[in-house]
């Protein structure tokens, strides 16, 4: 037994101190969030390794930012839940439709298409950002809900994944419908979405974590300060970070909760959406 | 010349039998059209402008692009943007690659507990790890210069030295994105054929021999994907910056997708803005232009963050 160990295990010890410290760099930012707004203000200001965790736990900042009018915070909250919402319906609706017809219908041009497609989602947000303002506001779309929707929505990454399961369906199932006398519309609802359902979960829940975490378009979309979203009103604390630390470390639990939530549920689906483009097939 | 006006006609009438499929392309070709290709076609001819946002805009030409290249600031920010992302690439490389690999070792206990946390910053949003780094990196509060302090480094200005603010925004970058790339190659790893192993094993290899010549070479294509990929990503980094530096000190941190936003949205210079994003939308071009022959590939890399 002993020399089992010996053997197995104890060359890996190193190794494996090496990926918890990495693990730890990772993980201990994050904690220190959660737990900055429930310390009090002089174990804030403390510079001891210690003081990551705070001696007396007091709901009183979170309390005071979800409760108290300090921070309007329940108007961001709606304002970005309203976007991020806003952006997967349209999104994935227009997605699903496009993934389809590129899929299978055999469309001439249609390597043109996901050509267009995959450009318009490899132009960066932040090139686009600044003319977008201005045709936002040519369109009377500035600082309106629609305006910041309409620009997350833009995301081409859904129809790549979706035209690729998509694809991989039967073209039987589907011939099969159409003997049936089944529309477009038909197959689309009663074959397409529910045989590519994992397809289309996925790309709701990267569509919503990249609008819920988008930054630059609801910053230039949007100017009074009652259409901020969580993060640009986050954004715009930080310019006082020393004065309302607390405040905006309990600002950014709010943020990071929804997102983290989904990827402890659903990792695997995560992580495949986002590599779907790198892998080698 | 009539057979290919038969050839135009077949052509046009398969569109037209299938006119129902180009019908479900509509509403995403209008919001991609509207919201991503429009402003990016009006920055590039406006470049050629005297933008006045109230209206009457004035064609001059290249004025704007000889008035910009004269611009120290701009030089100064295409110069950083090249040293910051020619740095974070290899950088990013090695740590992801190290990272997949140390996942991917058979007799490792909670490999996918590992891979799962690593991955994780890529979820966090830009603007909450930009302030919490800023606060770490704080000359007198700040959790680096603490644990630097119990290990007896001296504490550093972190954000005010202009030696040390780039390596920040590095550093805070490999923290956010290393994750992905470890996923992407550990999904490649995944998918070697164990039996190349063997049969190197059998024409006499060692370890680091199946490591060059069988791993490297095998993980080829996800390599010069993630090398494309991050190149893209790193060129167009900006919330960090906004949140972290403002550019500063002394513009060493000033990339251009920060300098962009800058000159169009706080000093209302839009021509310079978009002579600006015509420089960046050319350089993604030639990025991807470059990727599609390397790879001879017709898609792109499709990764989004």
């Amino acid at each position: 037994m002993a020399s089992r160990f010996q053997r197995k295990v104890l060359p890996l010890i190193p190794l494996y101190i090496l990926l918890i410290a990495i693990a730890l760099l990772i993980i201990y930012p994050c904690v220190w969030m959660v737990l900055t707004p429930f310390k009090t203000s002089s174990e804030v200001w403390s510079t001891s390794l210690r003081s990551l965790i705070p001696r007396h736990f007091s709901w009183e900042l979170y309390r005071e930012v979800l409760e108290v009018a300090t921070v309007p915070i329940w108007v961001y909250i709606k304002n970005s839940l309203v976007t991020s919402l806003g952006s997967v319906a349209i999104n994935v609706t227009a997605c699903i439709l496009a993934a389809y017809a590129l899929a299978r219908r055999r469309l001439i041009g249609e390597n043109l298409f996901i050509l267009f497609f995959t450009a318009m989602m490899i132009i960066p947000q932040q090139v686009i950002a600044v003319p977008l303002y201005l045709v936002l506001n040519d369109m009377k779309l500035l600082d309106t809900y629609s305006g910041v929707i309409l620009s997350l929505s833009a995301e081409g990454l859904s129809i790549v994944v979706l035209y690729r399961f998509f694809r991989e369906i039967p073209q039987e199932l589907i011939d099969a419908a159409k003997v049936d006398g089944a529309t477009e519309f038909d197959i689309i609802r009663r074959i397409v979405i529910p045989l590519g359902w994992p397809a289309v979960t996925t790309v709701i829940l990267l569509q919503f974590i990249a609008s819920w975490n988008a930054f630059i378009i609801p910053l230039v979309s949007t100017i009074s300060q009652e259409k901020y979203t969580l993060q640009v009103i986050m954004a715009y604390f930080s310019t006082s970070l020393y004065v309302k630390f607390r405040l905006i470390m309990a600002v950014g639990t709010i943020i990071t909760i929804p997102s983290i939530l989904i990827y402890v549920l659903t990792q695997r689906k995560i992580i495949e959406g986002m590599t779907a483009g790198a892998l080698k097939e | 010349m009539s057979q290919r006006e038969g050839k135009v006609h077949t052509i046009l009438r398969k569109i037209w039998k299938d006119r129902f499929g180009y019908v479900l392309l509509v509403p995403a070709l209008i919001v991609f059209i509207l919201f991503r290709t429009y402003p990016l076609v009006k920055a590039i001819i406006y470049s050629f402008y005297e933008v006045n946002p109230v209206g009457g805009d004035l064609y001059t030409g290249l004025t704007n692009y000889r008035e910009m290249l004269s611009t120290p600031e701009f030089i100064g920010s295409i110069g950083v943007t090249f040293l910051f992302t020619i740095v974070t690439v290899p950088l990013m490389l090695v740590v992801a690659l190290s990272l997949a690999l140390a996942c991917s070792y058979k007799p490792l206990r909670g490999k996918g507990f590992f891979k799962a946390i690593f991955f994780m910053p890529f979820i966090l949003s830009w603007v909450v790890v930009g302030i919490i780094w800023k606060w770490y990196f704080s000359a007198k509060f700040g959790v680096v210069n603490i644990f630097l302090n119990t290990v007896g480094i001296p504490p550093q200005n972190w954000l005010v030295d202009t030696r040390l603010t780039l390596l920040c925004v590095i550093f805070v970058t490999l923290w956010k994105l290393s994750g992905l790339f470890m996923v992407i190659f550990a999904a490649n790893l995944q998918m070697i054929n164990p039996e190349l192993y063997d049969a190197a094993s059998i024409d006499g290899a060692g370890s680091l021999q199946k490591f060059r010549y069988v791993t490297i070479y095998q993980l080829m294509p996800a390599i010069v994907t993630s090398i494309i990929l991050g190149t893209i990503f790193f060129f167009r980094t900006f919330t960090i910056i906004f949140i972290m530096t403002g550019g500063d000190p002394a513009g060493t941190t000033n990339l251009l997708a920060y300098y962009i936003y800058t000159l169009g949205l706080e000093s209302f210079e839009f021509g310079y803005a978009f002579v600006g994003i015509t420089f960046m939308f050319m350089v993604v071009s030639m990025i991807l232009i470059f990727q599609i022959i390397l790879t001879r590939e017709k898609r792109a890399v499709t990764v989004y963050g």
